[in-house]
């Protein structure tokens, strides 16, 4: 089973529904989602890779809703202790937790096979019409400054 | 008397800048926080504006940014240089100092601001009416001769206890936001509500169509910190 975490602003904290929306087809996918919410909404970011790591955890699913060049410091973090991100980008739409939800299932067929098959950890960008993988490289390439664009 | 070679000593990462750091460094760096001068104003607002940080920026007060910006890369600050942007605006703005006349004893604030031998910093006024600074051992006079608060002693080394508190804790609070703060260690310094991870930014984003009493719901907040975090960032909300 592929465990995935959605970051600390994803899902309702005091029910966990988004997670459990997805968890309906958990076995269908070999995907359970848990959420940082309900489990720990207090860590600090260098705390992140090293909490997945001891927890079992695969993928950090987390959002993007700006251009935060921080940010991407936590994602290279947790791609080398060997988890996954896959960093939801609303476009024009907005992030509830209805449409994180949407957003995730529209793409858990793909999501699990690539997360399943893949040897090394992955970077992912969802948008509502799209799955785009990044590599570790192309996210040096932005931390160091020659685009601006983060997943 | 401190002198001149006193003002080689400042941290290491304010005087580091992108050529001179390998991708480990500017991780490690980045990972205490990176601050763009726009995020650097609406945390220290009202008064901050991009002007005066690139002002102080460009006559050498604040060292080398992490990043200094083009068209579309934002310049990128660390935390010290943000306790050190808002440690001169309280200066100038509310003790009236001119930054000209007093530029040696500032930069001797500055960069002793974030020393880890720093304990004791406190100011005085000299025979002469100036405002020096000792740290218990050693003095350093600054100038400020014309500025005849009482206070005026006390009020710099209130000030300065604060950053020193700040500095240690990696977190500055957001004046008139008691609800808000920016922690350099939670989502790299983006302003957040208190004791979560939850960025203003982002209620700000769902507030589009979520309501209030929604959002409070969603993320068990009391009802001020989700009004507090849409007034900062000016977001007009349905109760």
């Amino acid at each position: 089973m592929t465990v995935l975490l959605l970051d600390a602003q994803l899902d309702v904290s005091t029910t966990g529904e988004v997670a459990k929306s997805l968890n309906a087809f958990q076995h269908r996918y070999g995907c359970r989602f848990r959420s940082l919410c309900i489990e720990n909404s207090t860590l600090k970011d260098p705390q992140v890779p090293g909490y997945c790591k001891t927890h079992g955890i695969d993928a950090l699913v987390t959002e993007n809703i700006r251009d935060f060049v921080a940010r991407s410091v936590v994602f290279q973090n947790l791609l080398n202790v060997g988890i996954s991100v896959i960093a939801l980008r609303p476009g024009r739409l907005v992030l509830t937790p209805e449409r994180q939800s949407a957003i995730i299932l529209k793409h858990l067929r793909k999501l699990a096979t690539r997360l399943q098959s893949a040897g090394s950890p992955l970077l992912i960008k969802l948008t509502d019409s799209g799955f785009e993988e990044r590599t570790l490289q192309d996210l040096r390439i932005e931390i160091l400054g020659q685009r601006s664009k983060l997943p | 008397m401190y002198d001149a070679a006193m003002r080689s000593t400042e941290t290491d990462s304010a005087g580091a800048s992108l050529p001179r750091m390998g991708p480990r460094e500017w991780e490690e760096v980045l990972s205490a926080g990176a601050y763009s001068v726009s995020e650097t104003c609406r945390i220290l607002r009202p008064d901050m504006t991009p002007r005066k940080v690139h002002y102080w920026l460009d006559g050498g007060l604040l060292g080398d940014p992490l990043r200094r910006g083009s068209i579309g890369v934002p310049t990128l600050l660390t935390f010290e240089q943000l306790l050190k942007i808002r440690t001169l605006q309280y200066l100038r703005d509310e003790l009236d100092f001119s930054l000209q006349r007093v530029r040696l004893g500032l930069e001797w604030i500055l960069q002793n601001l974030t020393k880890s031998d720093w304990h004791n910093l406190s100011f005085f006024r000299t025979v002469d009416g100036e405002i020096g600074v000792t740290d218990g051992t050693d003095h350093f006079r600054i100038g400020g001769q014309g500025i005849m608060k009482d206070a005026l002693p006390q009020l710099l080394t209130e000030h300065l206890h604060v950053a020193r508190r700040d500095w240690e804790r990696k977190a500055v609070d957001i004046k008139g936001f008691p609800k808000l703060i920016s922690d350099a260690e939670v989502q790299g310094g983006a302003p957040i509500v208190v004791g979560t991870r939850l960025e203003t930014a982002f209620l700000a984003h769902l507030a589009a169509e979520m309501s209030l009493d929604e959002l409070r719901r969603t993320y068990a907040l009391d009802e001020s910190a989700v009004r507090q975090a849409l007034d900062f960032e000016n977001v007009p909300y349905a109760a």
